[in-house]
């Protein structure tokens, strides 16, 4: 997983409530064995109609928007646990996903992704999303360590929450088994000093 | 039950909120639109109100749905009747579809699948002979599995067409794309696809 710092970048609005797993990344598109690929078909219904051809009213397809930054309404992620869903944002380009609430499992399968779910409360989100309508090249910074979201334009900037855990795992590149993996030395340590009793 | 009664919650302990709830203030529910919250009773009408923040998503939900704010469901003309899923498809729950449907024919018009919620259920439906009601009602029992709750095999919905399914996820195209769910229970998919079209299943009970 690669390293979470700090993103400089500009932000991509997608301002509906309830995103649901199944629109992300539709389960026929599921059928793969590694992580990589799926964002060729990330928002595939509504990104592109039956022929293939994209939907020109889609934002993905849309040259007025860019950026490594999902804006989306509340509830994002919800339906069907896939952990897909973060590999597609993830691997279309995306490392942070702006929304004033996550579903919890979309939320941790972000996290082991290097894909950061940035909660916001529901006023900086619709500000945000009217502030990316009006200036598309409206600059973002996520700092990860200081936990904030600055709007350089605003002269604001917001603290968001992160679960301190996942944050050192984001900082550091880590998901949960590259975290025990690199325990591993005070494990056998552990291991070594107890007394077993079987 | 006598086991169950032993499983409670410790005298002391403190709950973030109560709901209670008597089952007989609860009717036959329905869904209208694209997630599992956007319910209501079979014999209501689509919400007309919404709040603002909520409407765009509400309008862009009704519009693939192709519904109206405010309208009734009832009468509707419904394509398919999907019992199935992790979610509904239980033994009893194939037993209620049956005990309704023995003796009468889904509607012409349905097409109607019946997918066991696992290999236990089909083998145990079969051993009751649930299965031969189906048959002679023109429901097809298909293969356990995920079946058109995701549409991940040939078990599809056509875009456009208007699908009464058991299980509980009715996002846009979850069942194909183009495809639309409304969410209900075994019993309420049964009498819809006997009549076809949605109706207020007091009327319609045995």
């Amino acid at each position: 997983m690669e390293k979470f710092q700090t993103l400089h970048t500009t932000g991509v609005p997608l301002p509906f409530e309830n995103v649901d797993t199944d629109q992300i990344i539709p389960a026929r598109f599921l059928k793969a064995t590694t992580r990589e690929g799926f964002g060729e078909n990330l928002f595939r219904d509504w990104r592109y109609n039956a022929d293939g051809s994209p939907k020109a009213d889609f934002v993905l397809n849309n040259p007025r928007h860019s950026g490594e930054i999902l804006v989306a309404g509340k509830n994002f992620g919800c339906g069907s646990s896939r952990e897909h869903a973060a590999w597609a944002l993830y691997d279309a380009g995306f490392r942070t996903v702006i929304s004033s609430y996550f579903a919890d499992i979309f939320r941790g399968n972000a996290l082991n992704t290097g894909l950061l779910p940035l909660q916001v409360d529901d006023k900086v989100l619709t500000r945000l999303l009217a502030a990316i309508e009006a200036d598309p090249q409206l600059e973002l910074v996520v700092d990860l360590p200081a936990q904030t979201l600055a709007v350089p334009a605003w002269g604001e900037t917001v603290s968001f929450a992160i679960d301190p855990y996942k944050k050192e795992c984001l900082i550091n590149g880590y998901d949960d088994i590259d975290f025990l993996v690199n325990q591993k030395s005070a494990i056998e340590a552990y291991e070594k000093q107890r007394a077993w009793t079987w | 039950m006598a086991y169950w009664s032993t499983l409670y919650s410790d005298e002391d302990a403190v709950f973030d909120a109560e709901f209670v709830y008597d089952a007989a203030d609860i009717t036959p529910m329905i869904t209208y639109g694209t997630n599992p919250g956007m319910g209501i009773p079979l014999t209501g009408h689509v919400p007309s109100q919404v709040p603002d923040a909520e409407a765009e998503s509400f309008d862009k939900s009704l519009k693939y749905m192709g519904f109206e704010r405010g309208e009734s469901l009832l009468g509707k003309q419904i394509d398919y009747v999907f019992i199935g899923s992790c979610t509904n498809s239980r033994i009893e729950d194939l037993r209620a579809v049956a005990a309704y449907v023995q003796g009468k024919h889904k509607a012409n018009h349905v097409e109607a699948i019946i997918v066991p919620g696992s290999k236990q259920v089909e083998q145990q439906a079969i051993a009751e002979g649930i299965d031969k009601i189906f048959a002679e009602a023109g429901f097809e029992l298909r293969e356990p599995g995920c079946s058109a709750c995701l549409a991940m095999n040939e078990d599809k919905i056509p875009a456009g067409a208007y699908c009464v399914a058991t299980s509980n996820r009715n996002f846009e195209g979850r069942q194909g794309p183009g495809s639309r769910t409304l969410l209900a229970s075994p019993l309420v998919a049964a009498i819809t696809a006997v009549q076809g079209r949605i109706v207020d299943i007091t009327q319609y009970l045995n």
